[in-house]
């Protein structure tokens, strides 16, 4: 799913049994260690830069959430639930422009200054002020301390369907943010913030955290120490395998084999789905704006096929709604708890048959106005998994009748198709976001609509639909859960009546764990957060839950 | 003199294409740092982000004139700009904690790479005609094996078949930087199998010119002259024939250490060693241009420089070149 999945499988072979050399390397340091350190891989690199600013481009990390803390914690695994840290409590107005947040006391900043309201103020006005560092894109028009423990932070438009990234906005100390010219572009190397942890190491290779013992929290918290190495998904292979890491996210291709296996008792998998990869038809053209072709195309696709054999089962199929499970299964309406995507390519040819797409004495199908329904499908060539999908697609749909010819381009020619609408099919990718709102808006949502060749950023099979808007606002207009829930099913229904975009992959939260040192890891039997180490509140959730195996 | 200031000023215009080149370069190559990083985090940034990125890039729509001179105004000052993927972390940062790794593998390698070459090339040249010239097909399919090629199978067959060397790094990542045993052994045997790699793929070309200049030079009258009055083979073979075979590969010895800065980026690749030619790799995958244009700019101005001290080391040993200036 990135650049690196064409290295990473080429050299599987030879990282395949490379344990040993890596065995060696580590066991010295870690035996005689008392206080082993939870190994986390969350970033891929061969080499850190210290840079530990949370609004700062790309932190290392573990700065968000565990130095620099949240107001609240939520996990997508839960959306709508929020678990009090630096807030204890917080309330909407009536339209949902106004937050009031109460603070906890004892917050302490580790240089002793105290956190509090003014703190929380300066946070928000940063993200108002300097748009740079308002990466959730929030509409903060102000932010008052009513108290010194009490904020109101209020809003240009209702935004109860962004409470979760509004609360997970990490605080930073006003004493020493204040002094910044532009806190965007500000390197911080030695960070100083509130959290259970705090920097303890740096080095090119390695960085250390060590627990805040002061922090109110201390006493939930048992690594004493994180150890955050360096790893490429390349060398990140062998490190699991040879039992280095404790918890890591990333894929790993054949991972039974290279990982599972050594040690079935402690090492595990989980890939919750975290959000969709769909085959995307570009309405603009007239040709997709017929639902039956629509309909006809996803009648002749196997995902389950995709998933076994450019997944390698790793996860299901995704759900037709295009809601990721389990992160989002309840929000799943009623009727269509056990709907599955079938694959019938007989229903799809007389599908097509019947809205006018005879065949070709070619074996292809003709569109009405004579067009055949032979399309490029231009995709990343550096992303094996989407290669080997594209060639299963082609195939199932060469059966009804529908060329799909497959054409591997840079990374960068593949964006540009995207984003300009320069295709006819190409495949693209939404993540869940916090909620199904987050989901559905980035797929379906007109106000990602951009001028004639200007690019997109979201929504890339562009549709633009007055009901799915509609039901979009209803939904980020309200926070009366059954309401938002009644938003959703209409979503739901739609993407499942009309088609507008056609979920083939679940795209999943690459999560690994060893619990070998450390257990208390989420999975299938307890989902209590997603597993990757790269969320900052989800992260926080699992460390939480962590004991040390005494061995 | 005159010849060095006629080379000097020369170099002097060289550098400024390199410079000018090296900023429109990477402003020619298609794409778009930002979208690459969102489509990068496949959904998990958010679209709404984008602008606020291209904020913090500070990626700009002035005219090409106005950043150029704004690019060279920062040259002045050695500001070599802020790395995109490592936002907001200035260049010079990264390339500086890069170099080092880069000129200690690659450079020593090169060095010990010369020394063995080039002596075992004299040695080869006096025992002509003997067994040892049976050891010139083998040094040929070194000289012609790809050096990258050659580590793949280093790698292969001793880092993962026989697990005796590392695969990745410049030391144990458990272990932190400082002035101990442990972690000087640790940086030795991380280092041990690149160098390895970079010797044996680059050791052969100096014997083979070595030998065969030497050989060349052995034949000349000069040295039958010496040999008739009687000198010592050593002082023959290295006071006439070995100083005068030499020249050739002392400029090509000036222009590998000028390569060294670069890197040997497939080398560092491989073995994911965080020198300058991994970065580079690296800045190239993530469109991160300021960090291209900072390595670019580096590598260029090592082989001019290196460039002007093959020319003035060639007027020091040859006194030909003083005669036509």
């Amino acid at each position: 799913m990135t650049p690196e999945v064409t290295r990473r499988k080429m050299l599987l072979g030879s990282v395949g049994a490379a344990g040993t050399a890596a065995l060696a390397g580590c066991a010295r340091g870690a035996a005689q260690d008392e206080e082993l350190p939870l190994r986390i891989h969350a970033n891929d690199a061969t080499t850190f830069q210290p840079n530990f600013n949370p609004y700062g481009g790309v932190p290392l990390q573990g700065a968000s959430g565990l130095i620099y803390e949240n107001l609240f914690l939520v996990t997508a695994m839960n959306p709508g639930e929020i678990e009090p840290w630096l807030g204890t409590a917080m309330e909407w107005d009536e339209e949902g422009t106004v937050l009031t947040v109460t603070l906890r006391e004892d917050a302490r900043f580790t240089d002793g200054e105290s956190l509090d309201a003014e703190d929380v103020v300066f946070t928000y006005l940063m993200l108002r002020d300097v748009p740079a560092t308002n990466m959730a894109a929030l509409d903060v028009v102000d932010a008052i301390a009513l108290s010194p423990h009490r904020v109101e932070i209020r809003f240009g438009k209702t935004s109860f369907a962004q409470e979760a990234d509004i609360l997970t906005r990490p605080i930073v100390p006003q004493h020493v943010f204040s002094d910044f010219e532009d806190p965007s572009t500000e390197q911080i190397a030695e960070p100083l913030g509130s959290g259970p942890y705090v920097l303890e190491r740096f080095s090119e290779q390695l960085y250390t955290f060590v627990r805040n013992d002061e922090h109110w929290a201390a006493g939930d918290f048992e690594p004493h120490r994180l150890a955050w190495p360096s790893f490429t998904t390349q060398t990140m292979n062998t490190a699991l395998q040879a039992g280095e890491l404790d918890w890591s996210g990333g894929f790993v291709a054949n991972i039974d084999k290279i990982f599972v296996d050594r040690d079935p008792e402690n090492r595990g998998y989980w890939y919750p789905g975290n959000g969709v990869v769909n085959l995307t038809l570009n309405l603009e053209k007239e040709l997709f704006g017929d639902l039956a072709l629509r309909r006809g195309i996803s009648l002749a696709v196997d995902r389950r096929a995709i998933a076994e054999i450019a997944y390698q089962n790793y996860f299901g199929p995704p759900h037709p709604t295009g809601l990721p499970r389990p992160t989002y299964a309840e929000y799943i309406a009623e009727e269509y708890l056990d709907l599955e995507f079938e694959v019938d390519p007989v229903e799809a040819a007389r599908v097509l048959d019947e809205a006018g797409y005879p065949l070709g004495s070619d074996g292809i199908r003709v569109a009405p106005d004579g067009t055949p329904l032979a399309f490029e499908l231009p995709i990343p060539s550096s992303y094996n998994d989407w290669v080997t999908t594209s060639q299963i697609l082609s195939s199932q749909l060469s059966r009804v009748g529908i060329r799909l010819t497959p054409r591997g381009v840079s990374f960068e020619q593949w964006l540009e198709a995207r984003d300009t609408g320069n295709f006819d099919i190409t495949i693209s990718t939404a993540g869940a976001g916090q909620n199904p709102w987050y989901l559905y808006r980035s797929m379906l949502s007109s106000e990602y609509r951009a001028g004639e060749g200007e690019p997109v950023v979201a929504n890339f099979q562009r549709w633009y639909d007055e009901e799915t808007d509609e039901l979009l606002a209803a939904f980020s207009g309200t926070d009366d859960a059954e309401e938002q829930r009644r938003a959703v099913e209409g979503l739901q229904r739609i993407v499942v009546e009309q088609l507008p975009t056609l979920p083939i992959i679940t795209a999943p939260n690459w999560f690994n764990y060893n619990t070998e040192h450390w257990s208390g890891f989420p999975d299938e039997q307890d989902p209590y957060a997603l597993g990757a180490p790269v969320g900052n509140t989800d992260r926080i959730l699992v460390l939480r839950r962590l004991t040390r195996v005494e061995s | 003199m005159r010849y060095l200031l006629k080379k000097l000023g020369l170099y002097a215009f060289i550098a400024w294409a390199a410079l000018t080149l090296n900023f429109l370069i990477p402003r020619l190559m298609p794409g778009d740092p930002v979208r690459v990083l969102i489509a990068g985090s496949e959904g998990q940034i958010d679209p709404e982000a984008r602008d606020a990125i291209a904020a913090q890039f500070g990626i700009t729509d002035d005219p090409l004139i106005v950043q150029y001179l704004g690019y060279l105004a920062d040259l002045a000052r050695f500001d070599l700009g802020v790395s995109l993927s490592n936002y907001p972390v200035p260049v010079i940062d990264i390339i500086s904690g890069a170099m080092p790794w880069t000129l200690a593998l690659v450079g020593v390698s090169t060095v010990i790479s010369f020394l063995l070459g080039t002596g075992l090339g004299v040695w080869l040249a006096w025992r002509r005609g003997t067994w040892s010239d049976h050891v010139l097909p083998a040094l040929t399919f070194l000289n012609a094996i790809p050096y990258f090629w050659m580590a793949l199978i280093l790698v292969l067959l001793l880092a993962v078949g026989l697990g005796w060397f590392p695969y990745a790094g410049a030391h144990d990542r458990t272990m932190f930087p400082e002035l101990s045993a442990p972690f000087i052994g640790s940086v030795l045997y991380h280092a041990a199998l690149p160098a390895l790699t970079i010797v044996i793929g680059s050791f052969a070309g100096w014997v083979l010119q070595m030998r065969n200049m030497t050989v060349t030079i052995l034949g000349e009258d000069y040295v039958s002259m010496a040999e008739a009055k009687g000198l010592p083979h050593r002082m023959v073979l290295f006071g006439y024939a070995a100083r005068n075979a030499i020249l050739p590969s002392i400029t090509g010895f000036a222009l590998a250490l000028g390569a060294v800065v670069g890197g040997s980026m497939l080398t560092e690749v491989i073995f994911n060693y965080p020198g300058l030619g991994y970065t580079l790799f690296q800045a190239v995958s993530a469109q991160d241009f300021p960090l291209m244009q900072g390595l670019f700019l580096i590598i260029s101005l090592a082989v001019i420089v290196a460039n002007l001290i093959a020319d003035a080391a060639y007027v020091v040993l040859d006194p030909r070149t003083r005669q036509g200036a």
